[in-house]
């Protein structure tokens, strides 16, 4: 009576009602425009994890580097053309931290020049064991010398044999041999084939921010289009984080449009066509609308934004809010009076929407912060929904409106009150699929790759594969990082799980991996070892040895031994620790691959390249080295997903003791509460069952799904369950009958929205879409024949059956 | 006393009169090592305080340019431009390189741990900088020709630790 109260003071006081309809919805659409919408794959981790992780993975530049491959052209050609086109896309250089696409001359200069000053600090004292060889091989690397220096044009050459007569320089490189290598062409990056130039831009924004990683794609991708309508012979492709996280958004944003608005269409013109009049479509749209903004607002006011991800999942709840005015607006046409509507209407969809909103309430006890946003987000959506349709909607739905196509709704009326509990087929069959479902549902597999969640355009993926065949060895690249508070901490931590990777990479279980950053930079305390190390071994002795060695193998080879003073030099020179990492030798493009500050952190990274069926295993064995992290938040999230699965079921164990628990106490029935609660808990087994026999895995969105089964599936029990007992009490079938249109309306309703899922281009709406399909075909079947055929067996019952005729009519 | 009055004021007189100078030069390099030598000539341009060409017409087309902190080369078409402040080789280089010619040769001995003589020889002044410690990188000698009339450089000789030693010859010296 409650909401026949609030329509009776509205009726009686119009301008107050069209003054806080017209306010609220004014402050809903204000405050629901302004959420900020995220993108971030990574917020399906739990938020407990996130402490290093957060870091690594929302701050780094070297995860949200945009890959660019140009390919088509002779190497020289294509040098220029990549001077072409990325002086283009650096004419606007928003959103773009720094780039590498080729090394300035001046930098292999400096970088020797750094070389020869600290020489010491890139010996590791394990090479010294090679000096030995190499001045115990003096007079062979002599005649290589002598070959060399006669060869020299320019003396550039003589300037490092006067320096390195023995070749030491050899020794350090073996280290080197088991990275990945690039060619210089011209200056510009190549792979080592030279087919391929290479060029990395990386965004000063977040992967995730949506709207600059928007605005950067279009850019590159207009200068790529212009680019290619002057060179049609040459292909360019990109891939990477933002144009993954691009392409989702474009997708997922496109999809969304065209599955909710196309089935929306659909289904208003069905609606119209069904009850002659297209006011019906306005009626069931803005409830929805309202809700939508309602629930917008709320996640404003409540956390400023939210995942874009929660939206698209979430706008499968607005078939469930759609749901709610379907019940209503029909009802009102069979019944006629907007009063009774509301007494018999009110009580069932209030209850349908607070079972509904237990399900999706459990989302917030698991620690994903997508599933929490999904959650909440429906939630509210529900809430302001029903609050629209039981207050403002009734007083545009006009009295003694009954008018319906009467051919439509006969046909409706057969399938609906044909005897689906009677028919031993159909009861045997459903019987089967549902034993079938029990069984089989154990065996549901779950995707535990987050990447499978995304979307990959064509282009992406030849991109990604090009790359990947031309430089990763055929293996699939994986970035390891040491994260310390200071660059000394991070660079010895990097020391231990160098060492780690190199023994992988000996065992064979990694393909291949860049040692670099361990050659290239050394914490202050590990320099001073290693000029300690160069002193005691360079020995006055030692250096007697060596500059005897190298005279006697010169004047085999009819070279001068005066020429080799700078090598005597050298090795007696004194030397101090030195700075690469601010030395500025290694420009800002290239210098962030191998070490990236951030928020006051060093991270320190090690590009490998594995198998993948290996991945998993090894960086188990990386992840517990001291300060280490595996830098692909996939990882952490496969990990995660087996505690987001154990998560759910808790959830949804909660959420089904929450709903059985309204139903008693709303039934105030035991029996007849379980009978309503089956549909929902029976649904659940089928879809998992069958999703596992037509070998569907479930995935972090789609299980999301499980709440949106048992939403809708104890929303029709309920109502059919109303009908029942009232046709028990020989109040007659009318208002079961009422209630199943509203229920096959509600069901076509979202069966036409899941279909259209189907159609979709995203592998996340389609993966939702069949599971629901399952889910509501399913919950129908069981609410239809289940469902009645338990209730008559129970109503024999003859204690059962006085409860029920005794109970209180619900109103 | 006398000598010394001389080289200041020819050094002031220069500094005032002749901001830019050019001539024409020879450059020959020899390589101890390989008993090879490599020759090329062009015109030199020297703006002071800190500008200093080398533009080549053998081989054609190599430079060798000091302008300000920055080092710009081109050798047989390989082009390169060094930001002297980032590389303290580079910059060692291009600093004796201009106290020398500009004839400042006592800072380039400081620079360079050097040990200076000076000699007169017919009209000129002939200044030598000696290593006093051999090094990786650097020269172990630098001779510097300076005429006395103008305190302008007329040869330079530089000497490496492996033996490579590279003489310019200056000629024909236009002052603007």
């Amino acid at each position: 009576m409650f909401f026949v109260k609030i329509y009776r003071f509205f009726t009686q006081h119009k301008i107050l009602f069209y003054i806080l309809l017209i306010l609220s919805s004014a402050l809903f659409f204000f405050y629901g425009t302004r959420v900020q919408f995220e993108e971030d794959l990574a917020k399906l981790l739990p938020s407990s994890e996130k402490t290093e992780t957060d870091l690594v993975f929302g701050n780094l530049k070297i995860k949200d580097k945009i890959f660019m491959e140009m390919t088509g052209a002779e190497p020289e050609v294509l040098a220029g053309y990549v001077d072409e086109l990325m002086d283009s896309i650096l004419a606007n250089d928003e959103g773009i931290a720094n780039t590498l696409y080729r090394l300035e001359p001046d930098m292999a200069l400096n970088a020797l020049d750094f070389a020869m000053m600290h020489v010491p600090s890139f010996v590791d004292t394990g090479l010294y064991a090679r000096f030995d060889s190499a001045i115990a091989h003096a007079d062979e690397t002599m005649a290589q010398n002598h070959d060399l220096i006669m060869n020299d044009e320019s003396g550039a050459i003589t300037d490092m044999i006067t320096t390195d007569p023995l070749n030491l320089r050899e020794c350090l490189m073996p280290d080197l041999s088991s990275g990945v290598g690039f060619t210089l062409i011209d200056g510009h990056l190549f792979c080592s084939d030279s087919t391929v130039a290479l060029m990395f831009i990386s965004p000063s924004f977040q992967t995730f921010d949506s709207e600059q990683g928007g605005k950067l794609m279009k850019h590159i991708k207009r200068c790529i289009g212009s680019f290619k309508e002057t060179h049609p012979d040459v292909e360019v492709l990109m891939h990477g984080n933002v144009v993954r996280a691009g392409d989702n958004s474009r997708i997922m944003k496109r999809d969304t449009f065209f599955t909710v608005g196309i089935s929306l269409l659909i289904i208003l013109i069905v609606l119209g066509i069904c009850f002659k009049s297209f006011n019906i479509t306005w009626q069931h749209l803005l409830p929805v609308i309202y809700g939508t903004f309602f629930s917008l607002s709320c996640m404003y006011w409540l956390q400023g934004g939210m995942s874009l991800m929660a939206l698209g999942v979430g706008a499968v709840v607005l078939g469930v809010a759609l749901s709610y005015c379907l019940h209503i607006v029909i009802h009102q046409r069979c019944v006629g009076s907007v009063e009774q509507m509301l007494k018999e209407e009110s009580l069932p969809v209030c209850l349908g929407c607070l079972t509904t909103i237990g399900a999706f309430l459990g989302l917030l006890f698991t620690q994903s912060d997508l599933l929490k946003d999904f959650g909440l987000f429906s939630t509210f959506a529900l809430i302001g929904n029903t609050l629209f349709a039981l207050i403002f909607l009734p007083h545009f739905l006009h009295e003694n409106e009954t008018q319906h196509n009467e051919k439509i709704f006969k046909g409706i009326e057969k399938i609906n009150n044909y005897a689906y509990d009677r028919n031993p087929f159909i009861i045997i069959g459903l019987c089967a699929v549902i034993i079938v479902g029990i069984i089989f549902s154990g065996k549901v597999q779950f995707d535990n790759d987050l990447q499978n969640i995304g979307y990959e355009s064509d282009e992406l993926h030849k991109s990604e594969n090009l790359y990947s065949e031309k430089n990763n060895h055929g293996g699939t690249p994986q970035y390891y990082a040491v994260l310390a508070s200071s660059l000394d901490e991070a660079l010895d931590a990097n020391i231990i799980l160098s060492s780690r990777l190199d023994s992988l990479y000996k065992a064979g279980e990694i393909i291949a991996y860049t040692p670099t950053v361990s050659m290239l930079f050394q914490s202050q305390a590990e320099q001073e070892r290693r000029i300690d190390a160069w002193k005691r071994y360079w020995t006055p002795e030692k250096v007697n040895e060596a500059m005897a060695a190298v005279r006697k193998a010169a004047t085999a080879h009819e070279l001068s031994p005066d020429i080799f003073v700078p090598f005597q030099a050298m090795v007696e020179a004194e030397y101090e620790p030195g700075d690469l990492y601010t030395s500025e030798v290694i420009p800002e493009g290239l210098l962030c691959n191998f070490i990236e500050e951030a928020d006051g952190n060093y991270l320190i990274f090690n590009t490998t390249q594995q198998e993948k069926e290996k991945m998993m295993a090894n960086s188990d064995i990386i992840a517990t080295a001291p300060h280490a992290l595996v830098v692909d938040p996939f990882y952490y999230a496969g990990n995660m997903v087996t505690l987001i699965q154990r998560d759910f079921n808790t959830t949804l164990l909660i959420s089904s003791l929450f709903v059985l628990l309204v139903l008693i106490l709303w039934f105030k029935d035991l029996v007849i509460a379980v009978i309503a609660f089956l549909p929902m808990f029976l649904s659940w087994y089928v879809v998992q069952g069958w999703m596992a026999i037509l070998g569907w895995p479930f995935n972090l969105i789609n299980i999301v799904i499980s709440t949106f089964v048992f939403g809708i599936g104890v929303d029709y029990s309920i109502f059919v369950m109303q009908g029942l007992i009232a046709a028990q009490r020989n109040e007659g079938n009318q208002l079961l009958e009422n209630h199943k249109i509203a229920v096959f309306f509600s069901a076509f309703v979202l069966i036409v929205v899941m279909i259209s899922m189907l159609c979709a281009t995203h592998p996340t709406i389609t993966s939702i879409g069949r599971s629901a399909i399952i889910g509501m075909v399913s919950t129908i079947m069981i609410t239809y024949t289940l469902q009645p055929l338990l209730f008559r067996w129970v109503m024999k019952w003859p204690y059962l059956r006085n409860r029920v005729e005794n109970m209180e009519r619900k109103k | 006393m006398k000598k010394l009055l001389t080289i200041v004021i020819a050094m002031l007189t220069f500094a005032a009169s002749a901001q830019k100078v050019e001539c024409h030069f020879t450059e020959t390099k020899f390589i101890k090592a390989s008993g090879k030598t490599i020759e090329g000539e062009g015109n030199l341009k020297l703006t002071l305080p800190d500008k200093f060409e080398l533009n080549y017409t053998k081989p054609a087309g190599d430079y060798f340019i000091i302008n300000g902190k920055t080092m710009s080369i081109n050798l047989r078409g390989k082009k390169s431009v060094v930001d002297t402040e980032k590389n303290p080789a580079m910059k060692a280089q291009r600093n004796t390189l201009m106290n020398c010619i500009s004839g400042n040769w006592k800072q380039a001995a400081t620079d360079n741990n050097a040990e200076t003589s000076v000699t007169e020889k017919g009209g000129n002044k002939v200044v030598t900088l000696t290593a006093k410690k051999a090094a990786p990188r650097g020269y172990s000698k630098i001779v510097i020709t300076y005429r006395k009339s103008d305190n302008l450089p007329s040869e330079l000789v530089f000497e490496e630790f492996n033996g490579t030693v590279t003489t310019y010859k200056m000629t024909n010296f236009v002052k603007k």
